[in-house]
């Protein structure tokens, strides 16, 4: 979040659209800090956007159509485990799509 | 799609306490494993140091060396790999001569006292952690300090299994409430 901006003439031209909604843009700023690769379980997500089963399998899956993210299905012992990870290119949409909002602040503060 | 100032305020502020949230809880994550480990070998140490006095020094060394090398084992399955593990390392070589160099100055004579200063130092470094925002971590430093200071003025001869039950156990707890989001 702390990266410098970029010059007006560099700015995304506009919104993320697929990031833009609310629980999209949680998912996407709790996956972020993660370290490149590391994968979070569905239920942590979960528990750290504070969203429903549901309601966070539909928006994983507009992201993971996006190429923003990806998730791996596994068993541990008996027990299903869903696990997500950010993949490079939505960690890029991510830095674009905060560059663009804080150039919108940037703009509105001149 | 056209957001006004006011939309982009509102979603980075959203963005950026997601952010910190996750970052904390990863925080957290990663702390887990080391509290479990000490509690473990706290509860062990003091115990065994309670019904083998004559054998304590061989049971602490043994401990120590079990959990130095069970800490950096998993410092280094966390996922954050080599820099963690020789942060580690580099962490435990600070507290070792931290502890060492004030047990030789103070030369405490009674084994209360040893048993009390070193929850009282990992008390101290968590709370400079919990300081920086990692607030469970404050919580378990108050935890710790408490029950070691009011086990040691008021728990005559039942300290040490006191410290095994109560500061072991504690750390545990404490342990598992770190791995909670």
């Amino acid at each position: 979040m702390n990266a410098p901006l970029p010059p007006a003439s560099a700015r995304p031209p506009g919104p993320d659209e697929v990031i833009h909604q609310s629980l999209r843009l949680r998912i996407m700023a709790a996956l972020n800090p993660l370290p490149a690769g590391e994968m979070i379980e569905f239920t942590r997500l979960r528990a750290l956007v504070e969203a429903t089963d549901g309601n966070l399998g539909a928006h994983l899956a507009t992201l993971e159509g996006a190429g923003y993210v990806a998730t791996e299905k596994d068993f541990v012992g008996r027990k299903p485990r869903t696990r997500v990870v950010m993949t490079p290119l939505g960690r890029a949409a991510f830095r674009r799509h905060v560059a663009y909002l804080r150039s919108l602040l940037d703009e509105a503060a001149q | 799609m056209s957001l006004s100032s006011a939309d982009a305020a509102a979603a980075l502020q959203e963005a950026a306490g997601m952010e910190q949230r996750s970052s904390r809880l990863r925080g957290y994550q990663s702390a887990s494993p080391h509290a479990i480990i000490w509690g473990v070998i706290w509860a062990i140490g003091y115990m065994g140091n309670y019904l083998a006095p004559a054998w304590s020094n061989a049971i602490w060394i043994g401990l120590v060396v079990l959990g130095t090398v069970g800490s950096i084992v998993a410092g280094v399955a966390d996922g954050r790999h080599a820099v963690r593990a020789e942060g580690m390392i580099e962490l435990y070589i600070i507290y070792a001569v931290f502890v060492g160099g004030t047990l030789a100055v103070m030369a405490p004579h009674d084994v209360r006292q040893v048993a009390a200063f070193f929850p009282l130092v990992t008390a101290a470094a968590y709370g400079v952690i919990g300081a920086f925002g990692a607030r469970r971590m404050l919580v378990i430093a108050g935890a710790i300090a408490a029950l070691t200071l009011g086990g040691f003025f008021t728990i005559g001869d039942l300290y040490l299994p006191w410290m095994a039950v109560v500061g072991g156990g504690g750390l545990v707890l404490g342990g598992l409430w770190l791995r909670l989001v």
